[in-house]
């Protein structure tokens, strides 16, 4: 019960509580007013019915009460009027007379009947017809139809009922309508309650001006009430916006930082793993020429091996070349170091880098192979600031992989010109060139182009990186173009 | 009939080192890997002296090569290298290598163990 009555809405609580109000107190009412109208009807009814029988006990003197033709006659007359249904009369001691009419009566009771408790069709009056001296000499009984009044009565209900029934529909639609009309604003504020609850603060509840009951001034309070919730919104939106962008740029931030450290971390576990691959290649390649060294000496000293002087002679070379190529590759080695570690530091003087080409060329050995060296270049050139003893390295090191990789009996060219702001020494050798794929690889550690000549005539792979960081070191530059038709030619340049 | 020696090294000096050395025996060599591999089935060696560096095939991979035919089941091998990583040395225990020399090597010593692998 409870739980449908709190399905039903606020308008049909309203509607039902107002109708059963209403309806009982319409009940009552014609209820009420049904009565009175019994009553009213009932006693004009007693009273009229009084008069015509005080009227008929008045007319009849002393001696008429025994006439009985009279009294035929008399009854005759009466019951002319149709709203008398039966008359008797009766002598003084209430013996009958004479009786007329449909006079179908039970038992005779010599009083009047009491109006409201008549039990038949029929309504008797009794009254008794005095005398000259007031004494009583008979009496008379009239009977009247009730019919008539109980069929007023009849009808009078009836219109009640249809004024009943009209008011109840007329309650009914009228507080319908009403209450539709006043709880109107309650829906729309319902409405906005529900908007509101989705988050969408534009919404407002409608109001006009004459809106001033008390939903008006709750729909008013709510508008109210909305806007400063919107702004709330909109000020706690724009700081938690505000806080989740300081969010972000700081997520963002650690996480560039975390890029970065990962890409240190990469960079230190390479450096690492570079580093061991370093000693790896030092320790083989130093290896290499000691194990050369070693052997032939010991092979040397072997007396049992009989060896005749030619080889005794062809193994100190051996061992000549070998113990030079051991102190290039410490050298090369520690000069590596030196640049890894940043300590690497030029002299820088002034210098003429013709005279040190010149100088360079002079002091290399290309006897065995019959190559000769040509230096083109102008007259003069500006002096430059640079390491002499480095520059020097770098052309021997340039000269010496040219001539390594020549042809027997071909030239090597050296160039020398000047630029606006550059002076550029191209060392031309017309040896196997080098592949576009590996121009910019020969200038990495350790690399070595794989060849036949590479695999006979091992340098330590650190030549051109040493000589790479000389050039930069100077604020040059270094690079391999082909030489037409056949060869390399290693260009560095260097500021004025 | 002397005992055929292989010599697998990319160094030069090193090969001839070891061939006046072990002069005595009917030595072959090689500068690079395929060229080695090639020469264990033309020349076939009783002893092949593998550096593990060499340009192309590596000195492991030949050694494998080497032990995966049957028919190279008398080959005893002397691996010979300049790198001392400690992998390399277990390796060659765990593959039954029948010896290891690090370079810079006692030339005396090598000379011996080759006499003892192939019972001169």
């Amino acid at each position: 019960m409870f739980s449908i009555y709190s399905k039903l809405s606020f308008k049909t609580k309203i509607m039902f509580f107002i109708c059963t109000i209403t309806i009982s107190v319409v009940t009552i009412t014609l209820q009420i007013r049904a009565k009175q109208v019994d009553i009213i009807l009932k006693e004009r009814m007693s009273f009229r019915t009084g008069v015509i029988a005080d009227i008929i006990s008045f007319s009849i003197s002393s001696s008429e009460i025994s006439d009985k033709p009279f009294l035929g006659k008399y009854s005759k007359f009466i019951l002319n009027e149709p709203e008398i249904e039966y008359v008797s009369f009766y002598d003084k001691n209430n013996k009958l007379v004479y009786a007329a009419g449909n006079y179908g009566k039970k038992n005779i009771g010599f009083a009047t009947e009491n109006i409201f408790n008549v039990d038949d069709n029929f309504y008797d009056v009794y009254r008794e017809i005095k005398g000259e001296n007031n004494e009583k000499i008979g009496s008379i009984i009239v009977g009247f139809p009730t019919q008539s009044m109980k069929e007023a009565l009849r009808n009078h209900l009836f219109t009640g009922i249809i004024i009943w029934l009209f008011a109840i529909l007329l309650i009914v639609i009228v507080t319908y309508i009403g209450l539709t009309c006043f709880l109107k604003p309650l829906r729309y504020l319902h409405e906005a309650v529900i908007n509101m609850g989705k988050r969408n603060f534009d919404c407002r509840a409608p109001i006009s001006s004459n809106d001033n009951d008390e939903i008006g001034q709750i729909a008013k309070q709510f508008n109210v009430m909305t806007e400063e919730l919107q702004s709330f919104y909109k000020e706690l939106e724009n700081k938690i916006e505000k806080a989740v962008d300081g969010l972000r740029m700081a997520n963002q931030k650690l996480e560039k930082r975390t890029e970065e450290l990962s890409k240190l971390n990469l960079q230190l576990k390479e450096m690492d793993k570079r580093k061991t691959e370093f000693i790896s290649i030092v320790s083989h390649d130093l290896k290499t020429p000691l194990t050369s060294i070693i052997g032939f000496a010991d092979t040397l000293l072997n007396k049992r091996l009989n060896l005749t002087e030619d080889t005794k002679e062809d193994f100190i070379n051996v061992i000549a070349t070998e113990s030079r190529r051991l102190s290039r590759l410490i050298s090369d080695f520690l000069d590596l170091t030196k640049i890894e570690e940043g300590i690497f530091e030029p002299k820088i003087e002034k210098a003429n880098i013709k005279e040190i080409v010149n100088r360079v060329v002079e002091f290399i050995n290309t006897k065995s192979k019959g190559i000769s060296i040509v230096v083109e270049s102008e007259n003069h050139f500006p002096l430059m600031n640079l390491d002499e003893d480095r520059i020097t390295q770098v052309l021997q090191n340039l000269l010496s992989n040219a001539l390594k990789y020549s042809p027997i009996n071909s030239i090597i060219k050296i160039v020398i010109k000047q630029f606006a702001e550059e002076i550029r020494i191209s060392v031309i050798d017309q040896g196997i060139g080098i592949p576009d794929s590996e121009k910019e690889k020969v200038f990495q550690k350790f690399y070595r182009i794989n060849s036949d000549i590479s695999i006979k005539e091992r340098g330590t792979g650190l030549g051109l990186t040493i000589v790479k960081f000389i050039i930069e070191l100077h604020g040059g530059r270094i690079w391999v173009e082909d030489n037409k038709p056949a060869g390399s030619c290693f260009i560095f340049a260097l500021p004025i | 009939m002397a005992n055929k020696i292989l010599i697998i090294e990319d160094e030069e000096n090193i090969t001839q080192l070891l061939k006046v050395n072990l002069a005595g025996f009917v030595i072959e060599n090689a500068y690079t890997g395929r060229e080695g591999w090639k020469k264990i089935s033309l020349f076939k060696p009783d002893l092949v002296i593998l550096d593990l560096r060499l340009p192309g095939i590596s000195g492991w991979d030949i050694f494998q090569k080497i032990k995966a035919k049957p028919e190279h089941d008398k080959i005893k091998v002397i691996i010979l290298t300049a790198s001392d990583h400690k992998e390399n040395r277990e390796k060659a225990v765990a593959l039954n290598v029948d010896a290891f020399f690090s370079k810079p090597i006692d030339i005396q010593i090598f000379v011996q163990k080759v006499q003892n692998l192939l019972n001169v």
